[in-house]
């Protein structure tokens, strides 16, 4: 989408990118004051998370095999 | 498939001993109880899958052999994980104000990874429809450009999936601007882009597309460049109106 870009306006698609989980664990981490958002608990939420899409992978593929 | 579900119980696991850092002794009566992502394809645009043989046998062997280890690699997929978000215990929501303001903007950067996923599958999806599956000509191709959707539409649950429950974890420690932003996501806009596959169609100007093909960073950036354009113009009128 970003290489066809402002053409997609007609399609009143908006193209650009949103931050990602991994650009937000960065900027948390990077941040200066990390007395609101300490690396270890970004690190643990965002850990947890990953687990998460890990547990709907797994769904998935379950129910690929099942069917 | 066993191993997949092996490494997920590690991961897990893993992921419950490290929350004794951070919360104190959450039970699994102060989680919220365990619910299955209740969206889907469409009916009328599922594909159904392959005929797998071996599939349910190589399930079945897994949980005989694994009676031994420990309850929870058993089902990882349906442990709920004492995130803040999955905590209801109000003692325990109590002292989490700083994680629940992580757990936040986290779920945010999950759920925008999750449309961005749904986004380009459902592209991906169109176009397979369109051109490779349109344009087979033996039944080679035809076999080959179903299995391509197949995996597109597995594509599109995933982070159809994903996006469900970043929204359901926003609802809990989000605020109500992030449910303008991040809203409902239902089994009606997980249709193929059919600008891409009937293109020309009667009524085609009618139709809209659904809200996360329009969502994207705030507006600042154009604002920005309104804003500049705006400022330039000003400039420009005031010198003109001083040189005059």
């Amino acid at each position: 989408m970003e290489e066809r870009g402002e053409r997609l306006k007609i399609f009143n698609i908006n193209h650009q990118r949103l931050p990602s989980l991994a650009q937000i664990t960065l900027q948390l981490c990077d941040a200066n004051d990390n007395a609101i958002s300490p690396p270890d608990i970004v690190d643990w939420i965002a850990d947890g998370i990953k687990a998460e899409n890990d547990q709907l992978v797994v769904c998935i593929m379950l129910y690929w095999f099942w069917y | 498939m066993k191993r997949m579900r092996a490494l997920l119980g590690k991961h897990i696991k893993d992921f419950c001993e490290g929350s004794s850092s951070f919360l104190h002794s959450v039970e699994e009566v102060d989680l919220k109880p365990f619910q299955h992502e209740s969206i889907n394809t469409p009916v009328e645009e599922f594909v159904e899958p392959d005929d797998m043989v071996d599939g349910p046998q190589e399930v079945d062997s897994f949980n005989e052999e694994d009676d031994e280890t420990d309850a929870l690699s058993l089902s990882p997929e349906s442990i709920i994980l004492p995130l803040p978000s999955n905590i209801i215990s109000v003692k325990h929501r109590a002292g989490m104000e700083s994680l629940t303001s992580v757990e936040r903007e986290l779920r945010k950067g999950q759920a925008n990874d999750a449309l961005e996923g749904l986004r380009i599958g459902l592209a991906n999806k169109s176009l397979l429809l369109l051109r490779d599956v349109n344009q087979s000509t033996s039944t080679k191709q035809s076999t080959r450009a179903w299995s391509s959707v197949r995996n597109a539409q597995s594509q599109i649950l995933l982070h159809a999936r994903s996006y469900q429950r970043a929204w359901v974890a926003l609802n809990s420690v989000g605020t109500g601007e992030d449910l303008i932003f991040y809203q409902k996501l239902e089994e009606k806009h997980l249709v193929v882009v059919k600008d891409i596959t009937m293109a020309k169609r009667f009524g085609q100007g009618s139709e809209t597309l659904a809200w996360f093909w329009r969502v994207g960073p705030s507006k600042d950036a154009i604002t920005g460049e309104w804003m500049e354009e705006c400022e330039c113009t000003e400039l420009f009128s005031l010198s003109h109106f001083k040189l005059i």
